[in-house]
């Protein structure tokens, strides 16, 4: 397996990097929860990150660090759909479909949320005063978390990221066209 | 409340990924109408029912009019349906396309089988 520093990887995606932080500060904003400071992007590590004070409910955590997940999976699935079957299916791609799958694979391997989105939903359930029926169901979600972001060791984002942006598309369409 | 404003620069660039996203969708029903003919064309192909494959693959090549790979199942659909001016266009296409090597060899096997 060969290495290349994350800040490298994140210059070559940084729509994503951008489009995740947002999708954090923006969460943020509809539970009303104060924004203390927001790095969009940057090269280092990490490569963007939102500041937030602690949110009053367990549920405005769990969407403030699972959100990006949930808006760049979407977007990038989105962006890249129609310029991927053209490229795989039939190896007809011009250069805004490959533009496209880039910008598609750069906000879709950004969705996985990092171990800091993990902490911080982690210590929202930790404290006193939280049932332990949500804790149960909030634990294997940081698991996952957790898990997903040691995978990046073996490219799981990248992996994850042209899942959504190109295998995803093929899959559809060889499911439609099967059952219809 | 602490809100922390978002610069416009970045303002821009959702809006410009946004308006992207619009773009895309526009752009997927055709893209996948396409691609499911394609499958179904070959499915078709396979139980060589080659008229209706051509009918399929013609609806692929109307989308994405500079795809070889779509270009070439027409012309071998069409030719085996006994559509003369369709595998006749058809070659007249793909005769000034760089074709890859498997492409060339299922046509000439085809065109060699000819009696």
């Amino acid at each position: 397996m060969f290495f290349i520093p994350g800040p490298l990887i994140a210059l070559a995606t940084f729509p994503g990097v951008i489009v995740h932080e947002l999708a954090h500060q923006l969460f943020c904003r509809w539970f009303r929860v104060p924004v203390l400071k927001v790095c969009y992007f940057r090269v280092g590590n990490p490569a963007g990150f939102v500041i937030h004070e602690p949110p009053t409910k367990t549920y405005q955590s769990l969407f403030i660090s699972i959100g990006p997940f949930l808006i760049n999976t979407i977007m990038g699935a989105l962006i890249a759909f129609p310029a991927a079957l053209p490229v795989i299916k039939f190896g007809a791609g011009d250069l805004l479909d490959y533009f496209l799958i880039w910008l598609g694979v750069s906000i879709a391997m950004h969705a996985i949320p990092s171990t800091g989105d993990a902490k911080s939903l982690w210590q929202s359930v930790k404290g006193p005063g939280v049932s332990s029926v949500v804790r149960f169901i909030v634990a294997p979600v940081v698991g996952i978390i957790y898990l997903a972001a040691f995978g990046r060791v073996f490219w799981l984002d990248l992996i994850y990221g042209i899942g959504v942006a190109v295998g995803l598309p093929t899959l559809l369409v060889a499911i439609y066209s099967a059952l219809g | 409340m602490a809100r922390q404003p978002i610069p416009i620069g970045i303002k821009l660039a959702g809006v410009a990924i946004v308006l992207l996203m619009l773009f895309a969708l526009i752009r997927i029903p055709s893209s996948i109408s396409a691609a499911i003919a394609f499958e179904r064309g070959e499915r078709s192909e396979q139980k060589l029912q080659f008229a209706k494959a051509e009918n399929e693959y013609q609806k692929s090549v109307q989308a994405f009019p500079t795809s070889d790979l779509a270009h070439t199942r027409l012309f071998v659909t069409a030719y085996r349906a006994r559509d003369g001016g369709t595998a006749r266009r058809e070659f007249e296409y793909l005769r000034g396309h760089q074709l890859d090597a498997k492409l060339v060899g299922e046509i000439s096997a085809l065109l060699g089988s000819r009696h």
